[in-house]
């Protein structure tokens, strides 16, 4: 029974690790469709790791199937919301940002008054 | 035809009713009662979807059974191993962005990238998409038709699309040999291309 404890606190640190770096990624990221990647994706492996150190104390009870059961239903439901975010923001010409980019307007609009 | 859309009504809904019963765990007339119009109304919600983008694929795959013809199925066996390759596939991206993230330099350079793809079915497409969105590093923005429209962060990200293996294993799911499934495919790198 300990030993369960200590995998459950393992994996429930990397979900937190990654949680963390999906932050950091949200205030780092440049624009709308590379923020996206890190809290849409960062957060599913999160979620992911810390629901299954949970479940790992709980064992094969109907709680741990419950667990289990929304594992899959993250899995499934999360790439589909991040889907249809990103889909509306392209189908409102949202331009993303690139790197190296001249011919992109924001980028050029920043250039000059930078000058 | 009609007849195969209400018999997968109704076994989308018995579906339903079973996951209901088995996570309440209280047989009384309200819970029970709350579980049938929960399912309603899924269904009702459900319903315009299937009838649009799914039913004639099913209808498809009922003739196909009738003259005795291999029809087009998804294959359970696969199906396991496929969900155990993604989540290795999504540790190993997660890393990859995860440290690119973390890095004071920031080393991304994003990418939209357009491709053809031959898949069997809409279900296959959106397995695909969904894992797509799901592996870390790569979001499906578009399915249109046979084209996807996909936003990458690094070039390292959408390697593993355009060499075909990750479409390859979903063709996998339904097929026992798929033929090439990725045509040909553009990347998009600056914001004048986009649109």
């Amino acid at each position: 029974m300990e030993i369960l404890y200590v995998f459950a606190g393992i994996f429930v640190s990397l979900g937190a690790f990654f949680l963390l770096a999906g932050s950091i990624g949200l205030l780092r990221l440049p624009d709308f469709y590379t923020r996206a990647h890190a809290q849409g994706k960062a957060d599913t492996l999160g979620m992911m790791l810390i629901i299954f150190g949970l479940f790992l104390t709980q064992g094969f009870t109907i709680n741990g199937a419950k667990l289990l059961i929304i594992i899959a239903f993250i899995g499934l439901t999360s790439p589909v919301g991040t889907n249809v975010m990103l889909k509306a923001a392209y189908h409102c010409r949202l331009i993303p940002w690139f790197k190296n980019d001249k011919g992109n307007p924001v980028n050029t609009k920043q250039e000059e008054e930078e000058d | 035809m009609k007849r195969i859309f209400f018999i997968k009504t109704a076994v989308q809904f018995v579906l339903l009713m079973v996951v209901w019963l088995l996570l309440s765990g209280i047989y009384d007339f309200t819970h029970i009662a709350m579980g049938v119009l929960s399912s309603t109304i899924v269904v009702l919600l459900h319903l315009r979807l299937r009838k649009y983008y799914f039913h004639e694929e099913e209808v498809k795959e009922a003739r196909a059974k009738a003259k005795h013809l291999d029809p087009v199925q998804l294959r359970f066996g696969r199906l396991v191993y496929y969900v155990f390759w993604l989540m290795w596939q999504i540790v190993i991206a997660s890393l990859q962005v995860a440290a690119a993230v973390l890095n004071p330099k920031m080393p991304i350079d994003p990418a939209l990238i357009r491709f053809k793809t031959k898949l069997p079915n809409t279900s296959a497409k959106v397995i695909l998409g969904n894992s797509i969105t799901l592996t870390p590093g790569t979001i499906t923005i578009e399915i249109k038709d046979d084209v996807f429209l996909v936003h990458s962060l690094m070039d390292a990200s959408f390697g593993g699309i355009l060499d075909g293996s990750l479409p390859g294993e979903v063709a996998k799911l339904y097929e026992k040999k798929p033929e090439q499934v990725v045509g040909e495919s553009t990347i998009i790198k600056s914001g004048a291309e986009v649109f």
